[in-house]
């Protein structure tokens, strides 16, 4: 509901203390408020007599009574809402979607529904990042590992560094005069 | 309510019971008459029975119900103001049916020599009290007096903030107290 201030149409003015004084009588007042009304019955007599005339003049509508329904009200009700609920349906083809949709805004499924789905979706994109992420560092792994699998295949042959220190160029391995290997039908190794 | 909503027919029948008489008083003593409050009445169980899937609970059921009633009443007048066609409590043609106030104590001032009046009289005396206010103030008055609603619930009900609400009621027993304090 609004607090804002809005127009009465009714021309008379409010007089303040009258409107205290019946806030006051219909107890819709707080404690600092009542105990100024109460201060003001105390201390003036009019007051005290304005409240007294008020409250009779209440109670006298009481004398208009209770009003109770006819016999066959309940039943005549019933039976035209039966009667108008059987047309609705007959004639609105959307019913069913129409009490989809005023099930989905009456439990808040709708608002429910649409943050899943969003949070669905930046979910999937998430895992995807990181998948393609892993993937990457996947083959970046595989390559180096190829990498160091071949240094490590030929481990033996790299650690061999005195063969180095023997043979310090193709100059002084030509000069070498390496025996002839019987096996090698004379031809000399290279 | 919720149950309605589920789709419990029994509990909507309840629900009826519960406040028909309600809602027949409070459109009574708006327009004074019973086949036509009786009418009105069934017209709110109808509109309840159709709006009932928007029912939320964050409303009490009594002041949606009200709103609706009161929804109901202005538009009726509205409506019955442009056409003329039958005059509520206090148009002009309502007369014949009651007497004016001033006209009924006349009468009974020549029968009852002690002046004192009946409860019927007295009925008929608040009954123009009553009259006598206009349609906003004579809604705030029936569901604050009849219905026991607070200042929130019938600005609720009426579109109006708590303070509007506190002008209206004092306005109207303000003119209570004026048309009745003779009769005290």
């Amino acid at each position: 509901m609004s607090t804002s201030p809005q127009k009465i149409d009714d021309d008379d003015p409010v007089d303040e203390r009258l409107t205290q004084l019946v806030s006051y009588l219909d107890g819709e007042l707080n404690d600092t408020q009542m105990d100024d009304v109460e201060q003001s019955l105390i201390n003036d007599p009019d007051m005290r007599s304005h409240a007294d005339i008020l409250s009779r003049t209440w109670a006298m509508l009481d004398t208009l009574g209770e009003v109770s329904a006819s016999k066959n009200f309940t039943k005549a009700t019933l039976a035209t809402i039966s009667i108008d609920a059987a047309a609705t349906q007959h004639h609105t083809p959307g019913s069913r979607f129409n009490s989809l949709l005023g099930a989905l805004a009456r439990y808040k499924v709708l608002p429910c529904f649409l943050l899943g789905v969003l949070g669905a979706t930046a979910g999937f994109f998430i895992s995807e990042q990181a998948h393609t992420r892993r993937l990457q560092r996947s083959e970046e792994f595989a390559a180096e590992f190829a990498k160091d699998h071949l240094v490590t295949q030929h481990l033996d042959m790299l650690l061999k560094d005195d063969l180095y220190r023997i043979v310090p160029d193709a100059e002084a391995l030509r000069q070498l005069k390496l025996q002839v290997d019987p096996t090698n039908d004379g031809k000399e190794n290279p | 309510m919720l149950q309605v909503v589920g789709g419990d027919h029994a509990a909507f029948e309840s629900l009826v019971g519960r406040y028909q008489d309600r809602l027949i008083g409070f459109f009574y003593h708006m327009v004074r008459d019973r086949t036509t409050a009786e009418d009105m009445a069934q017209e709110v169980f109808l509109r309840v029975f159709r709006s009932r899937e928007r029912y939320t609970a964050t409303a009490r059921f009594s002041t949606w119900l009200f709103r609706i009633a009161h929804n109901l009443a202005s538009n009726q007048r509205r409506g019955l103001a442009r056409r003329r066609e039958i005059p509520l409590a206090n148009s002009a043609g309502f007369d014949d049916e009651v007497r004016a106030e001033d006209q009924i104590l006349a009468e009974k001032s020549a029968l009852m020599p002690t002046r004192l009046i009946d409860s019927k009289e007295t009925q008929d005396v608040v009954r123009e009290a009553l009259d006598s206010l206009n349609e906003r103030q004579k809604t705030a008055v029936l569901l604050h007096k009849f219905e026991g609603l607070s200042y929130q619930d019938i600005g609720e009900i009426m579109g109006l903030n708590v303070v509007a609400v506190k002008s209206l009621l004092s306005r109207a027993r303000g003119k209570l107290k004026e048309a009745l304090e003779r009769h005290i």
